[in-house]
């Protein structure tokens, strides 16, 4: 056996142990009894998940989380009845004990959208006059109406729709996906998050791309927008490509003579991050530089290379697919419209409407849409009732968990579905609800995961990212 | 079958029949992380029989009451053994023909087996055969192992009676024999001082520290270097560094904005027990319940912060009780996991499904932590807290407050003084305020009009770029498919700030301002945004005015002046929004932010009879204060006072800290753990399984403290020591440190964990002594070198055949290089407030809550501090640490990982304090090594690692200097950019090219393995 080999194979142990010491059990022992022991060496690394629990019909994830949460009611889901009963008060028999969040004591008067709904391509999918270029991929989304949550204020909701429970410490969704399934490639992560919206809004914590419990390795990796696209990315100043190569020559030699003498696996582990590091640093600048695109692709998304926004991250996410990410994570900011709805909404949707939709052509036209799913949607909804000032077609609202809009699509999403409903007034589903970790178990379904068997054992309890909840949403599904 | 003869049941846990075949090589070892291997024939029920039932019936047939299936209980023998319902009895001691439990779980009928299909659950043959045995063998039953008081057993009989050093080995060495495995040779000193040296003060030695014990030839060597190690003041810092995972210390908030708090009065604290060697049980009451001692110290108080350590929020709209709750349920859950060494949290909504731990005693521990008077949503400081200045900060205080009490008496009498001469020369300058009014008159200033928000894709293009008002002013068009058109603003008041709409927007303001005559006029305007916005003002077309101010920086109102001609002057306004709100203000009088000026010039605009008492004194003051040179001097010196005095105030620390409310608050079971949702009404106690409170004493949080330290208590002793076991050989003797109860892992050596319990908790829990009696071992002292034996059979080490080989903490592989390179102040005492690296920029404001954080990196020596003083954010952790698997300490972490990742490579090459770093130890090599480059080399190695260099690594390593050499060669530029690099200035004596090549040495040697790595 050469050295390389025998490095692999003690490092496929060594990663055997690091897990299946966890309790992993069986998973591991699959990965163990594999034929190639040499995973590594092909440019993959395969996660504690080596065989999937049926035939996915998604091989990677572009999940755009609209960080504050939209008002579903002005986007996706026309209540007419609501627009009648404006400025009428919210009928007592709806809200009486109901979680109320910066409402809470105050009068709770009915306010309906101002934006014109119409029905777009043939599914007839239902869209808002703000959405004018999502409305021509209508036939390509699943648009979920009946969301519903269990947290009413941000921080804990993001947390639940990331990690699968409000209290901090679980891992988040891509951290999941690193951890079963692996990385596809050498020189970049498997999970990237990419952040716009600018310095303003709701906060982002790490814990939203946490590992949790999970190895570390398993976090998400911030892609920035600003200054290094990964944190010390960059050569320091002074040093030259030539410079730096001798000096990785030098400790390659120098920790395989170390290899040798003491035989511990994780030396090769350390010789590899250190090829690997090399690599993002040559492959990073890259990826990064959407000047290469086409001019028409950019006018697509409307992206300007080296200005930072929502389109330039779209793109970043398509050319992150290429480039073998099984999970890209953006996060866009300033949803959180408490005050000044309708003017603020229509700006945030200037700023992803078309960006998501150029997202979608491209995927398709790159046949890359099949096996990309593609999530769109907030930690919950907006209230049928108005806050702050309502004037001349004003108004604002606050946070509401009982019924909101996401939408799915490509990899196993049957397209052009609209699923569930809400009451008239849009406070509560009344057709198929879909809990949070309904959502959640639909996404690994389609990742070919079974959200039931895919466990990570952490003090004493099978961890599951559906919690003990979750049922696929048969009619979101092609594969149902 | 032999070679499956170890595997655990929790191994198999829910994987068909493995044949035998399969079991090669390749993990018979696997089961040696778990039990000692089973005696041929004797079944042992804890090791053997309640993991099965754990594992696959406890779910249905377990504590937890509301999903008991059949009556059948099978954690407890009395109900196991019990007649059931339909008449069955599960288990027929000495029958397992007769025992309803063998027949069901070997039953053909699919729908008659156990456990059933949909549980995903499987026996396998083994199992059953076990079972089937153990019913045999009469059933025998026993508590769980961790449940039971450990005694202390004999020392175990071993061949080789030399080897043992103390009585670890003992346990140790008998196991080995009986794998037949031998032993590995004692480490050299090099190694051994620096594995340490490592392991209790967190750092590397000193090269005269290696010398000294080289050459110390006496039998107490090793001892005299444990014995120094444990009393130097560093000991208590590497012991905090580990403690603080546990306290899940931070210094901010962790939920949403996640602001910023003052805690590190704990840090010290924690850092001073250790170093003191405060006993382990009054190390948890301190912090359990300090506050409850009689007449308590300020230290024992400031210890309870360790129950304060939880996240907190601040969120708008959040519901306070909905946080106090979750703030009790991080009390109990660390208390249970740091102490019990067991997860409670899961009967937070049900009862426990596999150990004996009801919901109805998880609200019970609960109530011990509910009776703080907090509230849920305060910002930090929040109550309650102590404040806690130094002497120093508590006399500063005390004398600026009389000495601004004093200057203001005296402003104030000069103020309302008159003399000749004020008055008249006040009644003058109010004449030419009003002239200035008077002038006014001259113009018309019109209505404003706007247009926009113009929407672009950033801030900065939104400033930029040139929307169609700046080119055509015409009031009629529209723009945008007509969404935007030129709106009329009547209502809009000089000096009044109005809001506007957008992010990355941009809007249009207008007026026309009509002049008798050619003048100047003055005005102020602003955006009014708390932070980053952009104004452009023209006059006529021409651009007067372009200010943009970006990031977090705040922006302030500006004062225009320009040219009006006479007639109509067009004034157009620009106002971009970088993010969060924005407005528009203008105003001729005053700069928003300068209320008084505001105040002064409305009431002098008015007729003298017509102003009030309050605009005659704003008037009398403001002239006073502007034309009295005494007065400003008072004026300036005030606010300078005032400054100090408010900066001072920021800068006392407070704590968060423990207190009881005087009447109790009443605790209710959560039912599914909703706050809402209240069951019955519980009162404070302990679990049932474990001891019992004493009785006839209060039931207080002092009671849990004194119950967990116990000596008899099961748990504590022993979850204490495995940790501590787990700081030198990364593995607890329970691997699974944070679980001891059923579903935990059972112990490699369990004589040897009860061992080390008993002598932990009969010696008077003393850590330093425990601590010393592991460094004597020879089952620590030996080589950490793998061995070819072991690599298949053993590569976890679990059996301790060879020594801990391990990458360093997060904290230690910083501090290792800048104690290195000399950066670090070795002798700068503990304790101190947290400090703030170099990070790169907009880490902390690119997410931020509208900008309500920001860093303000440390100067000097702050900035090559210990790096368990660095500010731990929780939402935006310290890259240099989180990376190496530092918790980002949101909950309480009982082991970390160590992972290897590329992100780990790109710090330690390319982060500055690691650049510098290697600077400056490159300066040390060139100025105290000798001159040749092999002596150089040798110096760097002797330095970084205790050891000189292999000839074979003193070759590379001279190669590659010669190689980085070249490429600086005529490349001074270069050179001098990397000796830039850092606060530190690059000693100017040295050549710029020597010190590049040798930075890349320096760095070489900082980067390998070996350096990251305790062997």
């Amino acid at each position: 056996m050469s050295l390389e080999q025998e490095l692999a194979l003690q490092m496929t142990r060594r990663r055997f142990f690091g897990r299946g010491a966890k309790g992993i059990g069986s998973l591991a022992l699959a990965t163990l009894l594999r034929e190639d022991l040499y995973g590594d060496t092909n440019g993959k690394s395969f996660g504690a998940l080596n065989r999937l629990h049926f035939a996915p019909t998604a091989k990677r994830i572009i999940y755009l989380f609209m960080s504050g949460a939209p008002s579903q009611l002005d986007l996706f889901d026309p209540k007419p009845k609501l627009v009648e009963m404006t400025g009428q008060p919210m009928p007592e028999s709806i809200t009486r004990g109901q979680r109320i969040a910066q409402l809470a004591g105050r009068k709770l008067v009915c306010v309906g959208s101002k934006f014109q709904f119409g029905r777009h391509g043939r599914s007839g999918a239902q869209m808002s006059e703000l959405l004018p270029h999502m409305a021509g991929v209508a036939d390509d989304l699943a648009i979920i109406r009946s969301m519903h949550t269990d947290a009413i204020n941000h921080d804990p909701a993001v947390t639940l729709i990331q990690t699968g429970g409000q209290q901090p410490g679980r891992p988040t969704m891509g951290a999941w996906f690193s951890y079963g399934l692996g990385s596809e490639n050498r020189q970049l992560p498997s999970f990237v998050v990419l952040t716009s919206g600018g310095g303003q809004g709701q906060p982002l914590l790490s814990r939203y791309w946490g590992s949790g419990f999970l190895p570390s390795s398993h976090q998400g990796v911030e892609f920035r927008s600003q200054g290094e696209p990964i944190l010390f990315v960059s050569n320091p100043g002074g040093v030259t490509p030539t410079s730096r190569r001798h000096l990785l020559d030098g400790l390659r030699d120098l920790n395989r003579l170390k290899m040798d003498a003491v035989g511990d696996p994780d030396i090769a582990a350390r010789i590899k991050s250190f090829e690997m590091a090399y690599r993002m640093q040559t492959s990073v600048p890259d990826l990064m530089d959407t000047g290469q695109e086409p001019p028409k692709v950019l006018e697509q998304y409307g992206a300007q290379p080296g200005v930072p926004s929502f389109a330039n991250n779209c793109l970043l996410a398509r050319r992150l697919v290429e480039r073998g990410v099984r999970f890209i994570q953006l996060y866009h900011r300033g949803w959180d419209h408490h005050n000044s709805l309708p003017s603020n909404i229509a700006l945030q949707c200037r700023q992803t409407d078309r960006p998501a939709a150029a997202l979608i052509r491209d995927l398709k036209q790159r046949g890359l849409f099949e096996d990309t799913l593609v999530i769109w949607g907030g930690e919950f909804g907006r209230t049928p009732m108005n806050q702050g000032d309502m004037t001349r077609g004003n108004y604002g609202r606050d946070h509401h968990m009982k019924a909101y809009t996401i939408w799915m699509a490509g990899g196993g999403i049957k397209p052009g579905v609209t699923i569930g409903a809400t009451d008239d007034l849009g406070y509560n589903p009344v057709e198929e609800p879909v809990h949070i970790n309904d959502f959640q178990a639909t996404v690994l379904h389609c990742m070919g995961i079974d959200h039931e068997k895919f466990t990570y054992r952490f003090q004493g309890r099978d961890f599951r990212l559906t919690d003990v909840g979750g049922k696929v949403i048969g009619k979101a599904v092609v594969s149902g | 079958m032999s070679c499956l003869r170890h595997v655990t049941p929790l191994f198999l846990k829910g994987t068909a029949w493995i044949p035998a075949c399969l079991a090669t090589a390749a993990f018979v070892f696997h089961p040696l992380q778990a039990a000692e291997p089973e005696n041929s024939s004797l079944i042992d029920f804890n090791r053997d029989i309640r993991p099965i039932l754990a594992d696959n019936c406890y779910a249905c047939h377990g504590p937890d009451q509301n999903q008991r299936m059949a009556g059948l209980r099978l954690d407890s023998r009395d109900s196991a053994l019990g007649r059931l319902g339909s008449g069955n009895l599960a288990i027929v001691p000495g029958n397992p023909e007769e025992s309803e439990l063998i027949r069901r779980v070997t039953a053909e009928d699919e729908a008659l087996r156990m456990p059933p299909a949909w549980s995903g659950k499987e026996l396998t043959r083994r199992q059953i055969d076990l079972l089937t045995r153990w019913i045999r063998q009469g059933a025998p039953w026993s508590r769980h192992w961790a449940y039971i008081r450990p005694e202390r057993p004999a020392l175990p009989k071993v061949a080789d009676k030399s080897w043992p050093a103390n009585a670890i080995d003992y346990f140790v060495l008998s196991r080995l024999e009986r794998e037949g495995i031998g032993p590995s040779p004692e480490a050299d000193r090099r190694t051994l001082i620096r594995r340490l040296t490592f392991d209790l003060t967190g750092l590397p030695p000193t090269v005269r520290e290696v010398e000294n014990f080289l050459s110390d030839g006496s039998p107490q060597a090793y001892e005299k270097v444990v014995d120094r190690l444990l009393t130097s003041p560093h000991f208590g810092e590497r012991m905090a560094m580990h403690w603080l995972d546990l306290a899940r210390y931070a210094d901010s908030d962790g939920y949403h904005v996640d602001f910023p708090r003052s805690m590190w009065k704990y840090r010290d604290w924690v850092i001073a027990a250790f170093n003191a060697n405060k006993p382990f049980d009054r190390f948890t009451i301190e912090q359990l319940a300090g506050d409850l001692l009689p007449d308590p110290t300020l230290d024992q108080k400031i210890a309870t912060a360790f129950n304060r350590n939880g996240m907190t929020s601040t969120e708008g709209g959040a519901d306070a009780k909905e946080y106090l709750s979750k703030y009790v349920i991080d009390r109990v859950n660390t208390t249970t996991t740091v102490w019990l060494g067991s997860t409670v949290a899961c009967a937070e909504c049900h009862d426990h499904k596999f150990d004996p731990f009801t919901q109805q005693e998880y609200y019970r521990l609960y109530d011990f932590f509910h009776q703080i008077p907090e509230k849920g949503l305060d910002r930090d400081p929040a109550p309650p807290y102590l404040w806690l200045p130094s002497e120093e900060q508590r006399s500063r205080l005390g004398q600026l407050e009389r000495t601004i009490r004093t200057l203001e008496a005296n402003r104030q009498a000069r103020l309302d003084m008159t003399h000749d001469g004020l008055d008249e020369a006040q009644a003058e300058w109010e004449g030419e305020l009003a002239r200035i009014h008077r002038t006014r008159q001259e113009l018309e200033l019109k209505e404003w009009s706007m247009i926009g928000p113009f929407i672009a894709q950033s801030a900065e293009e939104a400033f930029s770029r040139s929307f169609p008002p700046e080119s055509e002013l015409d009031f009629s068009k529209s723009y945008q498919e007509g969404k935007l058109s030129w709106n009329a603003r009547p209502e809009w008041k000089d000096g009044k700030a109005q809001p506007l709409l957008g992010t990355k927007a941009a809007t249009y303001l207008h007026r026309r301002i009509l002049a008798e005559s050619a003048r100047k006029l003055k005005f102020f305007v602003a955006t009014n945004a708390p932070y980053a916005d952009g104004l452009k003002v023209w006059l006529n077309g021409q651009l007067v005015l372009a200010k943009a101010v970006e990031g977090c920086e705040p922006a302030k109102s500006i004062e225009v002046e320009v040219d009006l001609r006479s007639g109509a002057n067009d004034l157009l306004l620009k106002a971009v929004n970088y993010g969060g709100g924005y407005g528009f203000y203008f105003s001729l009088d005053a700069p928003l932010e300068d209320k008084t000026l505001m105040q002064v010039m409305s009431a002098a605009a008015k007729p003298v009879v017509e102003r009030d008492g309050a605009e005659k004194t704003a008037l009398r003051h403001y002239f006073r204060e502007k034309n009295s040179p005494r007065l400003q001097a008072l004026g300036e010196q005030l606010s300078r006072l005032r400054k100090e005095k408010e900066e001072l105030e920021q800068d006392i620390p407070t704590v968060r800290v423990m207190e009881d409310m005087e009447h109790r608050r009443p605790t209710h079971v959560l039912i599914r753990g909703d706050y809402r949702s209240k069951g019955e009404r519980v009162s404070a106690g302990v679990p049932e399984f474990l001891p019992s409170l004493p009785l006839g004493e209060t039931v207080d949080r002092l009671a849990l403290a004194r119950w967990l330290v116990d000596p008899d208590h099961p748990l504590v002793g022993r979850v204490a020591v495995n940790r501590f076991w787990q700081l030198f050989f990364g593995t607890g003797i329970v691997r699974t440190a944070n679980e001891f109860g059923t579903q935990g892992e059972p112990p490699t050596h369990p004589g040897l964990l009860d061992w080390l319990a008993r002598e932990f908790v009969d010696g008077g829990w003393d850590i330093q002594s425990m601590l010393k009696t592991m460094a004597m071992s020879a089952t620590y002292r030996q080589s950490s070198r793998f061995r070819p034996d072991l690599l298949s059979r053993d590569p976890a080490n679990r059996l301790l055949a060879k020594g801990p080989r391990l990458r360093l903490p997060a904290e230690a592989i910083r501090d290792n290089v800048l104690a290195i390179s000399g950066l670090l102040d070795r002798d700068r005492p503990p304790g101190g407030p947290s400090v703030y690296p170099y990070q790169p920029a907009g880490l902390w404001e690119n997410k931020a809550f509208y900008c309500r954080t920001k860093y303000e990196q440390s100067r000097g020596e702050d900035l090559y501090r210990r790096s368990l003083y660095t500010f731990w954010k929780r939402s935006v952790p310290n890259p240099v640490l989180q990376t190496f698997d530092a918790p980002d300490r949101e909950v309480c972490v009982v082991s970390r990982e160590r992972t290897v990742t590329p992100l780990q490579a790109l710090i330690t090459l390319n982060e500055t304090t690691y650049v510098e770093a290697a600077r400056v130890f490159a300066q040390r090599i060139l100025k105290e090594a000798g001159p040749s480059v092999r002596e150089r080399i040798r110096f760097a190695y002797r330095t970084a690692l205790a050891r000189p260099p292999q000839p074979e690594e003193e070759k590379i390593t001279e190669r590659t200097f010669r190689r980085i050499l070249e490429t600086y060669q005529g490349e001074a530029a270069k050179a001098r950019q990397l000796a830039s690099i850092g606060e530190s200035p690059a000693d100017a004596d040295l050549e710029v090219t020597q010190l590049a090549a040798w930075t890349g040495v320096a760095k070489l040697i900082l980067n390998l393995d070996e350096t990251m790595t305790k062997e």
